[in-house]
């Protein structure tokens, strides 16, 4: 019983965190029609940009709050970058056109961190505070606590950013109906570079904190690949079905992993991915995304 | 190429695969150069460019597959990968667990993976678009993983040790008989591919890549069409993975990686999706590339060590490429060969 209330609070915790990172990939796919398989790349590359920024624990570079800062300011750039080099030009082509570009994209920087990074693990010089908190029986880590704070606070933002402001109003409103939204003066360019800067943002964000927890290596655009899991069960364009979504995959992936892993060692890797198929083969359009996917 | 004002006056000249005199000089002089290249090689003592030319062939009838699926009938696969890893897994296990000839295995290989494909296409008529690549993707790795579980193939460890085809009393062993025999199944499967495109079922492809709704309301069944395309994609994927299985002598799931899918995908659209020329194109030309990298890096030509920047540059480059061609090109190479043809025809003229 007790396992089981420990991997039910430390799921809801990681949850928090898949969430966090399902942010930034629904807030592109809102803002720039675009499904980005090269998320979980950007993740990587925003780790590891904070890891030259900080250093590794021998030998600190900078101080963790100018680090942050010169690390989300590359991150804001590379965002910007993106989305005037390559999806700019794309802006009514083909949804499939752009999905296959970004399997391009993903593949150039993947070359790029192997090149420049490596693929040897590295750990930040600082990080999120580490060790356990004991609650009664229940042994949680602090740097999920954390994560957790964190992805619920950019959630209660994001939430206000698309439900009480202008700009998010209108982003709502050209991802609804792109020309009518521009004929009545909605700034469909702005958008666009709004979303990728945001979406480059929360990709680093996630990418700090995961890497903070587990080391900065290439394995963590695998752990990021599970957004497309945690995406496509809130539905893609729902900021609340991404907590959701992130909270079915973390409990799930805790509970599988812990009762089936001596049966199948290894099911909690490939979790997500089931339950990729379970979605797509059951409820395309996720638990809270809107109707339609695409025109037949 | 047929001039201008040239008509065709009964209906076997229509049909013809092969039109003109030129043509057919074209095709006879490709066919000598594909037949005397491994001798013109031998020559230069350097046996690594028969591996290329193999492995090359191998992918080309894979591509071809997936073309059916992707270029053909506009049903994204990233599973491809898969396909290629099951059906060379079922010839390693059918050849080594129980003896069966190469000859049998390959069939039963290319039929049974192309179930598998029925499977992963079933969903196609509920989800589209790249939510299909995003179920293909999953399956690709869930595939993999069930593999490496599979005690009786192997487990992680793979199968080893698989027997060569041989033809009468002929073993094919070396790279020289197996590009012959590879060569043969390639040119069956293009003439299978292109024919197909110009029967009934590939005219039906097409017509459900560019508009679902006009395709029910001719008459033709959306979701069966959709199926066929999936059987067919990953028949020749089995085979092709058969293939591989057999010329290697050794299979193993770590062998097949979703960067594949990829670049599979990436050929398709590079050459000129759902056409079997642009396919071939396509292949040679990510793989004439990935040689370039090998040359510029020092890695040797057409050898098969590696060095770390090969490695990255193969990503960074088969990247870009596809990057470039989708937004600059997207009707890949053969668009750019119809324009020279074209310009060619009218010449001198603008028109």
């Amino acid at each position: 019983m007790i396992n089981l209330a420990q991997l039910l609070i430390s799921g809801i915790l990681i949850g928090a965190l898949y969430g966090l990172v399902a942010m930034g990939f629904v807030i592109i796919y809102r803002g720039a029609r675009v499904f980005n398989m090269a998320y979980s790349q950007f993740s990587v590359i925003g780790a590891f940009i904070a890891w030259t920024f900080l250093g590794s624990p021998g030998s600190p570079r900078l101080a963790l709050p100018l680090a942050l800062f010169l690390t989300f300011l590359s991150s804001l750039a590379f965002g910007l970058v993106i989305e005037h080099f390559i999806f700019r030009r794309m802006i009514g082509r083909p949804l499939f056109a752009t999905f296959i570009l970004t399997l391009g994209l993903w593949s150039i920087l993947y070359g790029v961190v192997l090149q420049v990074w490596g693929a040897e693990p590295r750990t930040f010089a600082y990080s999120l505070p580490k060790g356990a908190v004991n609650l009664g029986p229940i042994v949680l880590s602090q740097e999920y606590i954390w994560s957790f704070v964190l992805a619920v606070i950019i959630l209660a933002v994001f939430v206000i950013f698309f439900r009480r402001t202008k700009l998010g109003l209108a982003m709502r409103a050209s991802y609804d109906n792109e020309v009518a939204a521009r004929c009545l003066g909605v700034n469909a360019g702005l958008n666009s570079k709004i979303s990728w800067a945001v979406c480059a943002l929360l990709a680093t964000l996630a990418g700090f904190v995961i890497a903070s927890a587990r080391g900065v290596s290439l394995a963590l655009g695998d752990l990021v690949m599970v957004v497309l899991a945690v995406a496509l069960m809130g539905g893609l364009d729902s900021l609340i079905g991404c907590v959701i979504g992130g909270l079915i995959l973390a409990i799930g992936e805790n509970l599988v992993s812990y009762y089936l892993n001596p049966f199948l060692p290894g099911i909690g890797t490939i979790f997500g991915m089931i339950l990729i198929l379970l979605v797509l083969l059951t409820r395309p359009r996720g638990l809270f995304g809107a109707k339609s996917i695409e025109r037949v | 190429m047929a001039a201008r004002g040239k008509t065709r006056n009964n209906y076997t000249t229509e049909l013809a695969l092969i039109q003109t005199w030129g043509q057919w000089v074209s095709l006879l002089v490709f066919l000598a150069f594909l037949i005397a290249l491994p001798f013109a090689l031998e020559q230069s003592k350097n046996f690594s460019w028969l591996s290329f030319l193999n492995f090359t062939l191998i992918t080309i009838i894979a591509i071809l597959g997936l073309n059916v699926t992707t270029g053909m009938a506009g049903q994204v696969s990233m599973g491809h990968s898969a396909f290629i890893m099951v059906g060379g897994y079922i010839t390693a296990a059918l050849s080594v667990n129980f003896g069966w000839s190469i000859w049998f295995t390959l069939p039963v290989a290319a039929v049974l993976t192309a179930v598998i494909g029925l499977i992963v296409g079933a969903p196609s008529s509920r989800i589209k678009g790249f939510y299909l690549a995003v179920a293909t993707f999953a399956f690709f790795f869930v595939a993999q993983f069930i593999i490496k579980h599979l005690d009786f193939i192997g487990g992680i460890n793979g199968i080893i040790n698989i027997p060569p085809p041989w033809i009468g009393s002929l073993k094919i062993n070396t790279d020289l008989e197996w590009y012959f025999l590879l060569l043969g199944i390639t040119i069956i499967c293009c003439l299978l591919s292109s024919n197909l495109m110009r029967s009934r079922l590939g005219r039906a492809f097409k017509l459900v890549r560019d508009n679902d709704i006009t395709t029910a309301s001719m008459g033709v069944n959306v979701y069966h069409t959709k199926l066929r395309a999936f059987f067919i994609g990953a028949m020749l994927g089995g085979l092709a993975g058969g293939l591989w299985a057999s010329y290697l002598t050794l299979i193993r799931a770590d062998q097949f990686v979703i960067w594949d899918s990829i670049w599979y995908l990436g050929m398709i659209i590079i050459g000129g999706a759902g056409s079997t020329t642009g396919a071939i194109l396509g292949v040679v030309f990510l793989r004439l590339i990935s040689q370039v990298i090998h040359v510029v890096t020092g890695a040797g030509v057409f050898s098969t060590m590696s060095n770390n920047l090969s490695v990255t540059l193969n990503y960074i480059v088969y990247g870009l490429v596809i990057v470039l061609f989708i937004s600059l090109q997207p009707n890949g190479l053969l668009a750019f060969w119809k324009k020279i043809k074209a310009n060619y025809k009218r010449w001198p003229f603008g028109y």
